[in-house]
């Protein structure tokens, strides 16, 4: 086979939500791209992340619902219903993955499948099958390679007991006892997900709550929820040994929480814990670029420290998010065009999408406090709201904290039905510095879970319509 | 917009002098809904030079103001409406050189509310701002960054000092219009002063000799005001160079000689002009002198009387001022300051002897006049007060 050289304005290494953006933001500047990929169109997003799990959790929340209901009850069919949603997951994501290429091949974006690797800091050799097949030359590369799990003694992922999120989305048999090791985001999503299909789950989390990320508050509306549906959640907790051998189609785990030993029983562990940026075969070093702390180091302009490289996405660290990784392609893009653009990550928002969903942007009161002294918070229960109440979605509250002096928005934090597509009213305000006072002056229609927005932004001053004063 | 009628009548900025292009409303002196008569006050008027109570041209009911206090009019463009009870007007659009004009801005500022909210609080003119945002939206760091630029120029600045108490009192109308051109006139101009003493007893002789006479023809005291007036135009017709003015990067030498007269009033001073004043009997000037300080107490004086100065004395000798420089009144080259005649030893003749004596001043334009040309006019003028028959040649 030919070695031919070929010479591009950009080179993307990832075709996932960092690289693909990136590489049609450059295409529609102007510039030639290429994007190289090992795995699957789309990387972890389209193909192991945000489409197929939303999927699956979606399905999840239908059969919870049915299985409230009180009109099916049985094993089988919880099996059966659990296939159907593995079969409509596959066709979502047929569906985004054939979509991409399509908007790739419109950008007339040359997609390279293979595997990169630095010859130097602007030379990329395509490797297929070791060999290295083609070479492609550019003064501007964009690493966008994603992330991966991270192993981690004394639990290594050897996918027949330990499990990672890609082998749930195969699955094919539900067990009946499930730890999930991991309580933040995606920890709950899966535990979520599988207590809907009646599967015994222990989630355990090392920090002295789960989604320690998000507002404390949500932390213990979360756990009080999942305790209610029966998910056993063990927060200060280690595992500090696994015991593989089977019995009774069982492995054991020994956990270690508040001082306290116990063995424990498992059809399945999913670890669903740290991650690290995925350089595997990039020969980084050959382009000067080295990891810190598992990730590739970049400046607010998505700048790495060798001239003309830049990096974004999961591979930069700083959270695991698709929209993270657009943001941070975008910045990277305009910093290529020669515009001076910085990252602001105050503004990204943080989405859980179990159910009820929880979602956040900005500081959590906690922080807020720490930085301002005093805040104001305005806070109401969905319980409250009138479209909650008429769909029986009563769990969780809207809680908006702003700075005193001019009511500044520093953080939103909902917990309760469509908290994933509300928090953009407060990613809207953050960003273009609309104040809770501003909010007061909206019109909400009724009946809305928004309203709950409303009402909390009116609470702030003592406003509330629809809530008994405490 | 604004409502015009036919029948309606239509105030609008009057040009009260040749060189007046735009007016300053100080002050409405009526409210919407007044009845006003025809030739009542209606408003005061600041222009360049002075302010002016201006009379309503019509009698009804000053039914809109179109132009409120504090805003710059250019003239002839309409400020109010008068009609009749009931009387209705159509709606015009407003001309646009007014919309250009006005202080208030009237273009929308694409502000976000937490950069307003701080831009009030820290007093930022949120107008002078250019906006960082999304097509120049103006956000907080925008005016953020100008708080800082007045925290800089703060630093800079000398220490606070504790807010004195006391009354304050608005600087506005006359006292405006002086501190505006005597702040103008004291920066930009290089003024230089030369000072001698003339004895001034043949002066007072020919007073005291023509006294009676006019007094009896005209009924008018006659002054030392009017004289030194008489006196300075002989003069300057002889020092054309005082008798001018910078005109771009050219010295015009006026032909007329036009002098202003220095007038206290109780909220500032006026300087109406003696026009051809080098052409006026003794007689005229002083009647044409009666008449403007007259009018000027009562303030009304109209844009012609205050205007066209070629020259300014200021006499301070009845308020008991020996010697004084004065401030140039643009755009003149020269003013003199006349001080109080007091008797005085004097070597005169080669004996000592007590003479009535008056320190004369002359303030000059550095750019246009020179100490010795100065010096000239300044000797001219007591040669011309010592030996007052020489104004007969």
């Amino acid at each position: 086979m030919g070695r031919k050289l070929e010479n591009f304005d950009l080179i993307i290494i990832g075709s996932g939500p960092g690289g693909y953006l990136s590489a049609i933001l450059a295409a529609q500047k102007g510039l030639s791209v290429a994007v190289i990929e090992k795995g699957d169109l789309g990387g972890t997003c389209l193909n192991r992340g945000c489409i197929p799990t939303k999927a699956l959790l979606h399905e999840a929340s239908l059969w919870d619902a049915f299985d409230k209901s009180g009109l099916i009850r049985n094993e089988e069919e919880a099996t059966s219903y659990f296939k159907k949603a593995l079969e409509k997951k596959n066709n979502a994501v047929n569906q985004v993955v054939s979509g991409l290429r399509n908007l790739l091949s419109r950008d007339r974006i040359t997609v390279i499948q293979g595997e990169a690797s630095f010859i130097n800091s602007r030379t990329i050799g395509v490797k297929s099958d070791a060999k290295v097949v083609e070479k492609l030359e550019s003064d501007r590369i964009l690493i966008a390679s994603g992330a991966v799990p991270k192993e981690a003694e004394p639990l290594k992922r050897e996918g027949k007991w330990v499990i990672g999120s890609d082998e749930v989305l195969n699955m094919t048999e539900l067990p009946s006892t499930l730890a999930i090791i991991g309580g933040g985001r995606r920890g709950l999503e899966f535990a979520n997900f599988f207590n809907a299909f009646g599967v015994n789950v222990t989630l355990v989390e090392r920090e002295n709550r789960i989604l320690p990320k998000m507002d404390r508050e949500i932390s213990i509306r979360c756990k009080g929820l999942l305790t209610k549906r029966n998910v056993k959640v063990l927060t200060e907790a280690e595992i500090i040994s696994a015991d593989l051998t089977e019995k009774d189609k069982s492995v054991c785990l020994m956990v270690l929480q508040k001082g306290k030993k116990e063995r424990l029983e498992f059809q399945k562990i999913l670890v669903v814990g740290e991650r690290r940026g995925n350089i595997d075969g990039l020969e980084i070093e050959k382009a000067s670029l080295s990891l810190k702390d598992g990730f590739i180091s970049v400046d607010l302009h998505m700048k790495t420290a060798t001239p003309g490289i830049y990096a974004a996405g999961d591979v930069v660290g700083k959270g695991f998010y698709a929209h993270k990784a657009f943001y941070e392609g975008k910045i990277a893009v305009e910093n290529i065009l020669g515009k001076e653009s910085q990252v602001d990550y105050r503004m990204i928002p943080n989405c859980l999408y179990a159910y009820p969903e929880a979602a956040s942007i900005g500081l959590t009161e906690e922080e807020a406090i720490k930085e301002y002294g005093e805040v104001n918070i305005g806070k109401f229960p969905f319980m409250a709201c009138g479209r909650s109440i008429a769909t029986g979605n009563q769990e969780g509250m809207v809680k908006i904290i702003s700075e005193k002096r001019y009511g500044e928005v520093l953080g939103v934090h909902i917990f309760g039905p469509s908290a994933t597509e509300l928090i953009h009213l407060g990613a809207m305000a953050m960003r273009h510095e609309i104040g809770v006072e501003e909010m007061k002056e909206m019109i909400f229609a009724h009946p809305t879970y928004s309203e709950a927005l409303f009402e909390a932004a009116l609470d702030t001053y003592g406003e509330a319509i629809h809530m008994m004063k405490g | 917009m604004i409502r015009r009628s036919h029948m309606a009548t239509t105030v609008i900025m009057p040009k009260l002098g040749l060189t007046m292009t735009e007016g300053t409303i100080e002050r409405w002196l009526k409210k919407e809904g007044d009845r006003v008569e025809k030739g009542e006050p209606l408003l005061e008027i600041i222009t360049e030079k002075i302010n002016f109570q201006y009379e309503s041209p019509a009698s009804g009911i000053l039914r809109k103001i179109l132009h409120h206090e504090g805003e710059v009019v250019p003239v002839t463009v309409p400020i109010a409406i008068i009609a009749e009870e009931g009387e209705v007007w159509v709606e015009v659009p407003m001309p646009a050189a007014v919309q250009r004009e006005s202080k208030e801005p009237s273009e929308r500022i694409f502000v976000s509310p937490l950069a307003r909210k701080i831009a009030r609080e820290k007093g930022i003119d949120l107008s002078s701002l250019k906006g960082s945002g999304p097509r120049g939206r103006i956000v907080r760091a925008d005016v953020l960054k100008a708080t800082e630029r007045v925290i800089v120029q703060e630093v800079v600045s000398p220490p606070p000092t504790p807010m004195p108490t006391g009354k304050l009192i608005p600087l506005k109308g006359i006292r405006k219009i002086i501190a505006k051109r005597m702040t103008e006139s004291f920066q930009n101009i290089p003024h230089f002063y030369l000072s001698l003493e003339a004895d001034m007893s043949a002066v007072q002789d020919l007073r005291e000799g023509l006294r009676e006479e006019i007094e009896k023809r005209s009924n008018i005291r006659l002054t030392m005001t009017d004289l030194l007036v008489k006196v300075t135009a002989s003069a300057l017709k002889a020092n054309p160079i005082i008798n001018s003015r910078i005109e771009g990067d050219q010295i015009r030498l006026i032909e007329e000689i036009n002098i202003g007269v220095a007038i206290a009033l109780e909220d500032g001073l006026i300087v109406p002009v003696v026009h051809h004043a080098d052409k006026k009997s003794l007689t005229e000037i002083a009647t044409t002198l009666r008449d403007l300080t007259q009018r000027a107490r009562e303030g009304k004086l109209s844009l012609e009387d205050v205007g066209g100065g070629t020259f300014t004395l200021s006499n301070m000798g009845m308020l008991g001022i020996d010697k004084f420089n004065p401030i140039i009144n643009p755009p003149e080259c020269s003013i003199l300051g006349v001080g109080r005649t007091v008797e005085k030893p004097v070597v005169y003749r080669g004996e000592v002897k007590i003479r009535p004596m008056a320190w004369l001043s002359l303030s000059s334009d550095h750019r246009i006049v020179d100490g010795a040309t100065a010096a000239l006019f300044l000797n001219h003028l007591k040669k011309l007060l010592e030996n007052p028959t020489l104004l007969l040649i």
